[in-house]
């Protein structure tokens, strides 16, 4: 969680506007997508996110085959390209082993399923995890941030300590801890308890509710200690004072005065946490806690390949690649935001 | 970073190898081969049960009996024998002068063990006896006790802990005479009485030690090698025991050591290629480009294995509680397909679970008629036959999982069998993995409702694996008990003639595998090894245990 906490404060002055900005009433946001647009780096990570959505989301319609339909005869087949391309590999025509087959437009894995089909249905896994880390973050740890920074005093010091004593478990042998555990002691329990509920939850999602769970108890404590930090930042301003003396009730200070104002921060450093979950996500397939097979994903699709890299390459690298482009995409994105966001750099660029 | 942890760790233990390697004086023969992943589970005679455990154990005390890996005829090891003519007494005459032996580590020499005042000790009847006493003694908890106990007069009675020790069919005449008194005859008594928990064993160093008796700087050994290091989770070395007598079964060895190196296939492979490795195991997943490379196919071969590849159902949990959905299920996998497009190894398609290599195994051959066959339309009628008396779809059955330990190897064979009965039955069924220890214990437990095992022979006859697998007094995993298969296997036990036990076994069979398909055989192993043209070695059908003390190293 280094990366959440790198990211501390940079709306804590109130930000010095030119009389012509005044006079354009131009708001944050407005503002900060104008800058994005112009950071082709951020505009690229974008461009692959949405491309990694559009696959996800429609992947019955993009993907050339089924994820999981075996056929047995095109075990490791590859195209004629991807021959060319790695020297190790030598087709069967030339005295090798590769079952040339342009069936598959990247290969087929050890059990005659199409790589890019299973790449592209592994976006779902990797994109799900991106999407319920953050969510679980904004939703737990904002909420509980902006709790113990506004309330302040005895509160905010319980609830504070709590987050430490959360931070104190090492996060992935936290969640490899929990994925052993839910695996382990659900997988065979009786019908009509809890944890036969949540293992059925689990089956429907291929294996992916329990590291969503897993992730989801990690992800909050970071943002919660950075939105505290914020609040601590920008109670005592004296537009918050305004708000209380007309008599603004708490809630309505903490949600529509300070709220708006910490957000830019707390997206930066959420964007910037996504790329950890999915590899979160992918170490766990790695070591073989993650999603059930055949559900694909990229991590489990890598450790199957890296096994074999020396006969068939293409079965690490292709997923490895999906992986590397969308960990980069967030990157990219998150540090365009940071730069677009933070109310210093308007007119550095 | 994840991803590249595997590489990294790959990384440590080349250098850990290389470092190894370099220091081992360059005169010396030293094989270095493969283990499977994870440690040694136990070098005790009285406790272990797996093939790991078992080949370095073999080494460093071998039985009275030995078999000879290839021809698997019995040979004699620490003993030649001679039996009454009612078949019920054993007298085996110990060979003389064989030490008691311990690697020394600060002189890195193998040294004599000496008593008290001095005397070296030597193995005698009286090791046997204490050995046999303390397997059978209920208070060891050995697992293989009970393929021993049932032989030994009074051996059942003592392993259950209602007869006493003395009662035991066993008498040591003198120091190297050793009479054992068998409860029934049969033929294969001289195979059980030479297995690794009938060795001889250390009462004073167990006595000194406990549990920790086996340790590298406790363990005393007498067999051709013994035990210098064991580093654990990482590697064990036996050395050449100079003491060793040597016999026309067990030579003295030319090679000075072997290392056995627990390492995943695919990294055992990796060091082979590097040269780093003299023998591993040729991984699944390089299969093809093995076979296709001119001199990694040289290096590669392919010999009968002495397993059984097979998933056991749980008996007790629905819907495997009712025969034809067993069958179903059994009959719904392509084990050729298999075979031909994962496996690639040669390997048989197996549809009775005894290998068919011993005089009294039935085959498919020559019982057809008991074959379950892959007939999919019979497959999917046993199973609506099911349903209907149920009143349930295929979508109402309950949720099945079938489970595995960790290996690659298994992981693909799961996925082709799961993707085998969506196609054919219909059903989806649910993978999960466990690691081999865990694994073994929630079989014992609490078995899920499939599960997969393999079963290697311990002795070449059809017995060690119908009854001591799946006879009710043996606890079978999965909740099977069959009183009419345990009625054949106990006739099939006793008697002498082949033919007829053949035809016993076969009954059997179709009960086990067939009519109520309590398992699902999937197919007989072969053993794919990688080996460096310099080792000059021999091929062992044993299932797992190699002979070291007949390799040699060229050059």
């Amino acid at each position: 969680m280094a990366v959440a906490e790198q990211k501390q404060g940079p709306v804590n002055s109130i930000p010095k506007l030119s009389t012509d900005e005044y006079i354009k009433g131009e708001s944050l946001w407005s503002d900060a997508w104008r800058r994005l647009r112009r950071n082709r780096a951020a505009l690229l990570g974008i461009v692959i996110i949405l491309i990694n959505i559009f696959a996800a989301v429609f992947a019955p319609f993009v993907a050339p085959k089924d994820f999981k339909t075996q056929v047995l005869v095109d075990n490791n087949a590859a195209p004629q390209w991807v021959i060319d391309v790695f020297p190790v590999m030598t087709s069967k025509e030339e005295g090798g082993y590769i079952t040339v087959s342009s069936e598959y437009p990247l290969g087929a894995d050890s059990l005659g399923r199409d790589l890019l089909s299973r790449i592209i249905y592994g976006a779902r896994v990797s994109l799900s995890v991106a999407a319920v880390g953050p969510a679980v973050a904004l939703l737990v740890g904002v909420i509980f941030g902006l709790t113990a920074g506004y309330a302040g005093g005895r509160v905010d010091n319980i609830m504070m300590r709590f987050v430490d004593i959360m931070y104190a478990f090492p996060t992935i042998l936290l969640i490899i801890l929990l994925m052993a555990y839910f695996r382990s002691s659900f997988n065979d329990s009786q019908p009509g308890t809890l944890a036969y509920t949540l293992n059925a939850i689990d089956t429907a999602f291929g294996g992916m509710f329990f590291i969503f769970i897993g992730i989801g108890i990690t992800s909050w404590m970071g943002m919660a200690r950075l939105t505290r930090g914020q609040v601590l930042s920008v109670r005592e301003k004296e537009y918050i004072e305004a708000a209380r003396s007309i008599g603004t009730g708490r809630s309505s200070i903490m949600i529509q005065h300070i709220l708006p104002n910490i957000l830019g921060p707390i997206i930066v450093s959420e964007t910037l946490t996504i790329p950890s979950y999915i590899s979160f996500e992918a170490f766990l397939s790695f070591i073989g806690l993650g999603v059930n097979p055949p559900t694909p994903s990229w991590g489990a699709m890598i450790s199957e390949g890296a096994r074999a890299i020396q006969t068939y390459p293409n079965q690490a690298i292709f997923p490895a690649l999906a992986l590397f482009f969308i960990m980069f995409a967030f990157n990219f994105l998150g540090d365009g935001l940071r730069d677009a966001l933070d109310p210093r750099m308007r007119g550095v660029d | 970073m994840s991803k590249y942890l595997r590489f990294v760790g790959l990384a440590l233990v080349v250098m850990m190898l290389m470092s190894l390697t370099l220091g081992v004086s360059a005169q010396e023969k030293v094989v270095t081969f493969q283990f499977g992943p994870g440690d040694i589970p136990s070098l005790d005679p009285a406790l272990a049960t797996d093939t790991s455990s078992i080949q370095v154990i073999q080494e460093i005390f071998p039985g009275l009996t030995r078999l000879h890996e290839v021809t698997l005829e019995l040979q004699p090891g620490m003993a030649d024998w001679s039996l009454s003519d009612d078949g019920l007494v054993y007298t085996f005459n110990i060979l003389q002068g064989v030490p008691w032996v311990k690697y020394n580590a600060e002189s890195g020499a193998v040294e004599e063990v000496t008593d008290a005042d001095g005397n070296v000790r030597y193995v005698t009847a009286a090791d046997f006896v204490y050995g046999w006493q303390r397997t059978l003694d209920p208070a060891t908890a050995g697992d293989y006790a009970y393929v021993l106990a049932p032989w030994v007069a009074g051996g059942n009675a003592f392993n259950s802990g209602e007869g006493a020790v003395e009662d035991l069919g066993l008498v040591a005449l003198d120091d190297y005479t050793l009479q054992v008194t068998a409860s029934e005859p049969a033929g294969f008594l001289a195979n059980i009485f030479g297995m690794w928990m009938a060795a001889a064993q250390p009462s004073w160093a167990i006595e000194e030690y406990g549990d920790f008796w086996t340790e590298p700087e406790n363990i005393v050994s007498y067999g051709p090698f013994a035990l210098s290091e064991w580093l654990h989770e990482e590697s064990a070395t036996i050395i050449k025991n100079p003491f060793w007598v040597g016999t026309e079964a067990i030579p003295a060895s030319t090679i000075d050591a072997v290392q056995f190196l627990f390492l995943e296939e695919s990294a055992g492979f990796a060091n082979f290629e590097a040269g780093l490795l003299d023998v591993t195991a040729a991984p699944l997943a390089d299969l093809d480009r093995i076979k296709a490379d001119p001199t990694l196919s040289e290096q590669l071969s392919v010999g009968p294995g002495g397993c059984t590849y097979y998933y056991g159902y749980n008996l007790a949990k629905p819907p495997f509680d009712d025969a034809r959905v067993r069958r179903a299920f059994s009959m719904a996998i392509d084990r050729q397909s298999l075979i031909d497009n994962v496996l690639k190894g040669g390997q048989e398609p197996a549809f009775f679970f005894t290998r068919p290599n011993f005089s009294a195994s039935p085959t498919a051959e020559m019982y057809p008629q008991y074959v379950i066959g892959e007939d999919l339309d019979v497959a999917r009628g046993e199973l609506q036959s099911y349903l209907d008396e149920k009143g349930i779809t295929i979508d109402q059955l309950p949720p099945i999982t079938l489970m595995h330990n960790e290996s690659e190897a298994h992981a693909r064979i799961a996925q082709a069998i799961q993707q085998m009965w969506a196609e054919n039955l219909g059903v989806e069924v649910q993978i999960a993995t466990q690691e081999w220890a865990v694994y073994l214990q929630t079989l014992r437990e609490d078995a899920p409702q499939v599960w997969r095992l393999g079963w290697c022979l311990d002795y070449p006859d059809p017995h060690n694996f119908l009854w001591d697998v799946f006879h009710t007094s043996t606890n079978p995993r999965g909740n099977w008990s069959n009183a009419e298969f345990d009625a054949l296997v106990d006739e099939a036990k006793v008697l002498i003639d082949n033919d007829t036990r053949r035809d016993l076994y076969a009954d059997a069979e179709n009960i086990l595998s067939n009519t109520e398909a309590g398992i699902i055989p999937i197919y007989y192993y072969t053993s794919l090894a990688m080996t460096n043209p310099r080792i000059e070695r021999t091929y062992s059908q044993l299932g797992g245990t190699q002979y070291f003390e007949k390799w040699d190293i060229k050059g």
